[in-house]
């Protein structure tokens, strides 16, 4: 098969560092260029992988490599639409990050856009490529705890709002600035919009969707930020599955600029673990380990360091093989927009006060 | 129960205790022929720890706590509740002072604030297979700091002691006093001592009363589908 032509834009998202070993490895892609947003990214991408060549503009990329047939949008929300039609007029593949926008009118030109073109567009949860997850999938085929009744699961992490900026303003994240609560200071943008894969994985693990959510903003654990960063949702779905999610940014960090060793002030930055009730029993995961342990540099505080799986590698296996094959991919926009509706119902829960029904 | 019986009977005659405290059940111990609550697991050690930690000023600017309990299929999952919601006053202190629920069958997910906007959210389910120990996890987080009942990066909690032969066993001992009862069993007998010391009688059967309420506003939440303000 022949590599897939790709490049990178924006270089401002979290899970930017996270492709360049799999960009650089993957012998079904050839990495070709990428367009950095801004002076700031540009060096912190430099510094990291060499060999690449890199352009202030994502146009000057585009027309300097015509042969690019595949662009990971590593950018702010904000820039997500603009950057899909930029690259949908030139007949360019996209693979989103993991929330292409909450406004839902901008959804649905998103979905036209790339299905005029015939384009795939995957979005990027890259859960699904991870094997604790294919267990629990496969243990709930087999029946193992019988009919699901209730689906329970965390994600949460440290704030990276003081490495990527632009999630701690609300325009860029959220997409727009709307207060959180009357009343509240905050705004939409924070914690939530960092976190849909549990929104995702219960569709996943269950088969169904969502039919009502409730939700509760708590005071946040960084008073100086002005999104949320701390909340708790429940609902239940169309099959009757009731679930708590549990969004929030509550592992506190290191206000560093760049990610690595040190980020950490509560032991641990990351957790995605499920609960699964069942009619038989109960399935309980942590998708994210077994980890190593130390207290060493640069802060000799007790911390968990990850042996983290490579969920990209399998991402984009995928995204290459729905290129390749013209098969639509599993999280399309499509199916991801449903999603983002009960993410943008967990707000309009909060805002309102209510139980919002889907 | 004969069990505990005696070891109560043996603290109320080492502290020579006059009033006569019979044990009826895990959750009632008789007094002067009244019937009077046990919150057993106010007495156990994890939660008094967790209350210091949060009341005494180690934790600071308390934003959630997080409750998760799994027990036994066929329980009553607000029997479960009536225990998690006092723990949660009792630990952080505060009154809750509205409740969502959302229920499917023997599995219930909770929202409750507090004053001062504490979210605490609650996940109970009745689930595991007969005679399987109760799993539970009790999370606080606040501005400075997170106190929890579980050790980071993981899901259950340890045990004392793990003897690998040709059984395999583990063992987790915390009272010397009442040494060979497990922790749950301790925590009902020092309740129960607890309820014979002066003044303590009215207070615990004000409680109850009070949980009592707020575990009535769950069930009309969870039937009704809205929050329900105390």
């Amino acid at each position: 098969m022949k590599p897939l032509k790709i490049a990178m834009m924006s270089m401002t998202h979290g899970h930017t560092r996270k492709y360049y070993q799999t960009l650089k490895d993957n012998p079904k892609l050839d990495w070709v260029a990428v367009a950095t947003a801004n002076e700031e990214v540009k060096e912190i991408f430099l510094n990291s992988v060499q060999g690449i060549p890199c352009y202030d503009s994502e146009i000057e990329m585009l027309d300097a490599h015509p042969e690019i047939e595949a662009v990971v949008l590593a950018s702010e929300n904000s820039e997500h639409l603009r950057q899909m039609k930029l690259c949908a007029e030139r007949g360019i593949h996209i693979l989103s990050m993991k929330v292409p926008t909450f406004d839902m009118d901008e959804y649905d030109e998103m979905i036209d856009v790339i299905e005029k073109k015939g384009l795939v567009c995957q979005v990027e949860l890259e859960m699904h490529y991870n094997p604790v997850i294919v267990r629990m999938k496969e243990l709930l085929l087999k029946g193992e705890i019988g009919k699901i009744k209730s689906f329970n699961a965390t994600n949460i992490t440290l704030s990276p709002v003081w490495a990527f900026p632009w999630q701690g303003v609300p325009e860029k994240s959220y997409g727009k600035r709307v207060p959180i609560k009357e009343g509240d200071p905050r705004f939409r943008g924070g914690a939530l919009c960092d976190h849909p894969h549990i929104f995702d994985m219960i569709r996943h693990m269950t088969g169904s969707d969502f039919e009502s959510i409730y939700a509760e903003v708590a005071p946040n654990i960084r008073p100086d930020i002005e999104e949320e960063d701390m909340l708790s949702v429940i609902g239940r779905m169309k099959d009757g599955t009731v679930f708590s999610l549990d969004p929030s940014w509550s592992k506190m960090e290191e206000r560093i600029k760049v990610p690595g060793p040190g980020w950490e002030v509560f032991p641990k930055r990351m957790e995605v673990n499920i609960t699964i009730n069942g009619e038989k029993g109960t399935l309980m995961a942590d998708c994210f380990g077994p980890n190593v342990y130390h207290n060493g540099c640069p802060n000799d505080r007790y911390t968990v360091q990850y042996t983290y799986f490579d969920e990209w590698i399998g991402l984009i296996d995928e995204f290459v093989d729905n290129i390749r094959n013209s098969k639509t991919p599993l999280i399309n926009l499509k199916w991801h927009k449903r999603t983002i509706e009960a993410m943008n119902a967990v707000y309009e829960s909060i805002a309102t006060g209510k139980v919002v029904k889907l | 129960m004969t069990n505990l019986q005696e070891k109560l009977d043996f603290l109320t005659e080492k502290y020579d205790v006059e009033k006569r405290a019979v044990l009826k059940d895990e959750k009632t111990v008789i007094i002067d022929g009244r019937d009077i609550p046990l919150f057993s697991h106010r007495l156990e050690r994890r939660f008094i720890e967790l209350k210091n930690i949060v009341q005494g000023g180690t934790l600071v600017g308390i934003s959630v706590m997080r409750v998760a309990r799994i027990v036994e299929k066929g329980s009553d999952i607000f029997a479960e509740l009536y225990r998690e919601l006092d723990i949660c006053q009792y630990v952080l202190g505060r009154k809750l002072v509205g409740i969502t629920a959302m229920q499917n069958d023997n599995t219930l997910n909770l929202i409750a604030t507090a004053e001062e906007g504490i979210v605490c959210t609650l996940e109970i389910s009745a689930t595991l297979k007969e005679g399987e120990p109760a799993k539970d996890k009790h999370e606080i987080i606040s501005q400075r700091g997170i106190a929890c009942d579980v050790v980071v990066d993981a899901q259950l909690k340890q045990d004392s002691i793990y003897l690998f032969g040709s059984e395999n066993k583990k063992f987790t001992d915390v009272d010397f006093e009442l040494y060979g009862l497990s922790a749950e069993d301790i925590a009902i007998v020092r309740s129960a001592f607890t309820a014979t010391q002066k003044g303590t009688e009215e207070e615990l059967l004000a409680a109850d009363s009070k949980l009592k309420a707020l575990v009535e506003k769950a069930r009309i939440s969870a039937e009704t589908g809205e929050r329900q303000v105390i």
